[in-house]
């Protein structure tokens, strides 16, 4: 089973004048886990409480800086990066998610964040993280590449206002970067939209190597055009998972009530769900995800204006 | 913020022919590039992928089939001189003389200069190609790179807000490419005029530009990817080739090209269900502003686009 670039996740909540774990998703023997329960920070405190306090989306790679919290914990998991994203509901920040990444000499991956500049008029790279040898002309170039709306992956992201999957950035040609020595290295990237009410802020790029994938379930869930209270998929890769892909292929899942399955509930309830026990959590995939030995679920959705538009699923 | 960030609009630019035996095929199809006051930008692409179409359109001489062009401000339709084309051939008229030919364009947009005033400026704008030397003599009399230099010295004669170049070098040879090359970004540095450059040449493309639109494969070409050179003007050949970035933006734009001469529409597998739900009309496709001002770490981001 490949390592994948996610390691770990967590949701912080709000609560008042701190901020709290909501629930976090880690490896059996991630060191990471346990260490934030019961963790009131306040804004400016930690990941999650700097986040809070700046409202937009951010990369942290070095978990030494006063403003990150459990920087033994992050050195021994082997973190290379956090990428914490801030979530609103009617304009205020209600929660922090931190997508933890692996670091380490074996990993392949990136994290970046493609943002506005002023007087300019297409996206450039903001904060990012590479890791692995190979990527390094790789990510010399990306600081020199911008895109238009509607051109490359993070230009389409931000013209649709949509995630986007593509299942293998080494090689299609709609994502030109990937050209050159360095970009064979990598395979599924996921570009989502990160949105403040209807301003998008970032659009967050993940890339990830065929050796180790961002999850080992990525997809894509939007309404059904002929039924919108159901969410079908538009986007999957499986990776090797193929009877899970199968068993996704045909599935729907109701918006109704709490929401149905991982999308329905991050629909209904409008932010990123954190799943540790997809084997127990009564959801339609729970055997197949078991037989496929997947624990972890992370869904995400993309909130414009209050409304969502499209859930992410990951699952490891 | 300023206009001049807009100099140049290209915005959801389409090119489509009809087809006798189906839709019509667009050729280009959602160009958008935006163009800074004195930028020269390369456009980049494989042979057909309608790098040309678009610079034609740009010039007003080839229609658009939706879209828009605005050019300080203004929206074109047709041509004009506010927008100079030197072609890859000099189009120099046979029976006029290197300066009659550059005269032509001169009496046209300085109807009401003094005959010494159009004499002063024709003789400026062979002085700055080289070609003082040249005034009298007839096309038929001039190497290919002297009619190429008479052709330039025509456009930028004209004094236009942009100057169009489609692929003006592909017929010289490696030495006078390079010498026009600089001729001509020395009169780039001096008059700051907007350049849209469209070269096969990837060095070519690095050495001139300020950055490169990196165009996807026809049909519905549109922009891939721009690459910022950020080497300082004005720019030393031998200081550009020798620093290490060069190699590194050389290598992708070559590996850019490479990828798309490997492939091919139909070769690619769609990644989107064909039955997917359409975006929402609500999105506004905005930068927050506000919030990213406040970011610690992330730069200022521009007002609404």
């Amino acid at each position: 089973m490949p390592d994948t670039l996610l390691a770990a996740a967590e949701l912080w909540h709000v609560e008042g004048d701190t901020i709290t774990l909501q629930t976090g998703l880690y490896d059996l023997d991630c060191p990471l886990r346990g260490t934030a329960d019961g963790l009131r920070l306040t804004q400016g405190m930690g990941l999650a409480g700097m986040a809070w306090k700046v409202a937009t989306p951010s990369i942290v790679t070095d978990f030494s800086v006063a403003a990150a919290d459990r920087p033994l914990a992050a050195a021994a998991a082997g973190l290379g990066a956090a990428v914490l994203i801030p979530q609103f509901k009617a304009g205020q920040l209600t929660s922090v998610l931190v997508l933890f990444l692996r670091g380490g000499t074996r990993a392949v991956g990136a994290a970046e964040l493609w943002t506005g500049r002023s007087g300019s008029f297409e996206l450039a790279m903001g904060q990012a993280w590479h890791t692995g040898k190979a990527l390094q002309r790789f990510a010399n170039i990306s600081k020199h590449v911008h895109f238009p709306q509607g051109a490359g992956l993070p230009g389409r992201v931000w013209e649709n206002g949509r995630p986007e999957l593509v299942p293998d950035v080494s090689e299609t040609k709609m994502f030109l970067r990937s050209s050159g020595d360095g970009g064979k290295e990598l395979s599924v990237g996921l570009g989502l939209p990160l949105i403040a009410g209807i301003k998008l802020q970032a659009v967050l790029l993940l890339l990830s190597a065929r050796t180790g994938p961002i999850a080992r379930v990525h997809e894509i869930w939007e309404p059904d055009p002929d039924d919108p209270d159901q969410l079908v998929r538009r986007q999957g890769t499986y990776g090797l998972l193929q009877d899970f892909a199968d068993a996704s292929a045909k599935l729907s899942f109701s918006i109704q009530g709490k929401g149905e399955g991982l999308p329905g509930r991050a629909w209904a309830t409008r932010q990123a769900v954190l799943i540790d026990d997809l084997d127990h959590a009564g959801l339609p995939r729970r055997e197949t995800a078991h037989a496929a030995g997947l624990t972890h679920g992370l869904a995400i959705p993309t909130v414009v204006a209050d409304t969502v538009r499209s859930v992410v699923v990951l699952l490891w | 913020m300023s206009n001049d960030n807009r100099y140049v609009e290209i915005v959801n630019l389409v090119k489509a022919y009809p087809n006798p035996l189906g839709d019509a095929i667009k050729v280009v199809d959602g160009y958008n590039l935006i163009i800074r006051k004195g930028e020269v930008i390369s456009v980049i692409g494989h042979s057909g992928c309608g790098k040309s179409t678009v610079l034609m359109m740009l010039a007003g001489l080839n229609p658009l089939t939706s879209g828009d062009v605005v050019v300080d401000g203004r929206v074109t339709d047709g041509p004009g001189p506010d927008r100079a084309v030197v072609f890859q051939a000099p189009c120099l008229l046979p029976w006029l003389t290197a300066y009659d030919n550059v005269m032509l364009g001169v009496k046209r947009c300085y109807p009401h200069a003094s005959k010494s005033d159009r004499d002063a400026i024709v003789k400026y704008y062979m002085n700055s190609v080289g070609l003082t030397h040249a005034l009298n003599k007839y096309p038929r009399e001039m190497s290919g790179g002297m009619q190429q230099r008479v052709g330039i010295a025509r456009a930028i004669a004209l004094k236009p807000k942009v100057l169009l170049l489609d692929e003006p070098f592909g017929r010289l040879d490696s030495l006078t490419r390079m010498d026009l090359q600089d001729t001509i970004l020395d009169i780039l540095n001096r008059e700051k005029i907007t350049t849209m450059l469209v070269t096969h040449d990837v060095d070519e493309a690095v050495y001139m530009a300020d950055r490169i639109c990196m165009m996807t494969n026809g049909p519905e070409a549109r922009v891939g990817q721009i690459l910022e050179i950020p080497f300082e003007r004005p720019r030393d050949r031998a200081e550009v080739m020798g620093s290490n970035l060069y190699y590194d933006l050389r290598a992708s734009l070559i590996g850019f090209l490479e990828k798309n001469e490997k492939e091919r529409p139909d070769e690619v597998a769609p990644t989107t269900d064909p039955n997917a739900p359409t975006p929402e009309a609500t999105y506004e496709a905005q930068w927050d502003e506000e919030s990213t001002e406040r970011g610690a770490g992330l730069e200022v981001m521009a007002v609404a686009f």
